[in-house]
């Protein structure tokens, strides 16, 4: 904003004081635009601005009474934007705005994986496969799905030390597949 | 409704609703409430009576010095009060510190005087003290002030109610000293002043809420 464009909102507002509503008009439309910018610079979410905007509008609005017409336009506007900029973020973070989030916004996954560990199961997965199926099965009854070794045993039909053998055998070939 | 349209709509109403309105002046507001203080205070001290030995104490150094420390501070927070009004009081940010620097200055004039004098005696009962005055002498001047603080916009409203509070403490503060015949620290000031602080401090917590706008 220039000298002539703030020259020209002092001459406005000189006017709205008087009670003309035209010159009122022009002045608040050509402060929206430098409103909008100059407050979305200092917020995290700048959709806020357009609230701050409005606040501010009605503020000049109350307090045009309080501009005194031989002091310049820009000072008395820019402290009332950031009395109501500060006061929004006040109640905004009272309100604990900031940290909440509309529970139609969330955006869940399908199935829950663990993305850090993806490619760690993948492997893990890619070395059982090259195991034989009977030891495969016996391995991931007893360390998957959490059987013990005389449940794997009465299902398999092997003795019991025969299922802890498999499985130690098991896990010394992922070892050294996985290079663990 | 999109936020342009919002915008619009708002620009709208405003508009219609314009009304001409003129400039508030402070230093005309601030001498318009001087005045309306000094009159009501001096009336108020009339009609309760001067203090005994007023003439004798009126030559006393400590005590024209105290006095003219509290006219002068009630005079700088008064000023600083209607220029707190207006949204860019910042321009006046070098004078705003000149009341809380008096009102310092006599606060550590009472220290001084409290080391060197002591306490001194204090009434039997807290409600046998002049400050039951405070209230009458103090009461219009600060509903006047509050009345003509609400045409402003502030943006600094607990600054200002501090203010507020010293220029209507400064005020009430010289009417009991005409009136109430005690000069101790712990008459003058415990008994006489500390009233005034303490309705201060709640005032200056209501201050968000009483300024708002």
């Amino acid at each position: 904003m220039n000298d002539n464009q703030t020259r020209e909102w002092q001459d406005l507002a000189v006017k709205a004081q008087a009670g003309d509503s035209e010159a009122y008009r022009q002045l608040l439309t050509a402060l929206v635009p430098m409103l909008r910018r100059v407050l979305a610079k200092g917020l995290a979410r700048p959709a806020d601005a357009d609230d701050i905007v409005q606040e501010v509008l009605l503020s000049v609005h109350k307090a045009l009474n309080t501009y005194s017409p031989e002091r310049p336009f820009l000072p008395w506007l820019m402290a009332i934007v950031n009395f109501r900029r500060t006061d929004y973020l006040r109640q905004h973070y009272a309100a604990r705005k900031n940290v909440t989030v509309p529970v139609e916004s969330i955006e869940l996954a399908d199935d829950v994986t663990d993305t850090a560990h993806a490619a760690e199961y993948k492997d893990v997965e890619n070395a059982l496969g090259t195991l034989p199926i009977k030891q495969r099965e016996v391995f991931e009854m007893m360390k998957l799905k959490g059987l013990t070794a005389q449940e794997v045993s009465n299902q398999t039909g092997m003795s019991v030390s025969a299922v802890k053998v498999s499985v130690h055998r098991t896990m010394a070939k992922l070892k050294e597949k996985l290079g663990v | 409704m999109t936020p342009d349209k919002d915008i619009n709509d708002t620009i709208n109403s405003l508009c219609c609703d314009l009304k001409p309105v003129k400039p508030l002046r402070p230093c005309w507001r601030s001498a318009l409430w001087i005045v309306i203080a000094l009159c009501y205070t001096g009336a108020m001290v009339m009609m309760i009576g001067f203090r005994p030995q007023l003439f004798d104490r009126m030559v006393n150094h400590y005590f024209i010095f105290e006095i003219g420390l509290a006219l002068m501070t009630g005079m700088t927070a008064t000023l600083a009060t209607f220029w707190l009004t207006l949204p860019d009081s910042s321009r006046y940010n070098l004078f705003l510190g000149v009341p809380g620097t008096l009102f310092s200055v006599h606060m550590f004039w009472m220290f001084d005087r409290f080391l060197m004098e002591g306490v001194g005696a204090t009434p039997e009962s807290w409600m046998m003290g002049c400050w039951m005055n405070t209230a009458l002498i103090a009461g219009i001047p600060a509903a006047a002030v509050i009345f003509l603080i609400r045409k402003g916009a502030s943006v600094r409203p607990c600054l200002l109610a501090f203010n507020a509070l010293l220029a209507v403490a400064s005020f009430g503060w010289i009417g009991i000293r005409f009136t109430c015949p005690y000069d101790s620290v712990g008459k003058a000031y415990l008994i006489n002043f500390l009233p005034f602080l303490v309705i201060g401090l709640g005032a200056g917590a209501f201050a968000r809420r009483l300024f708002k706008w």
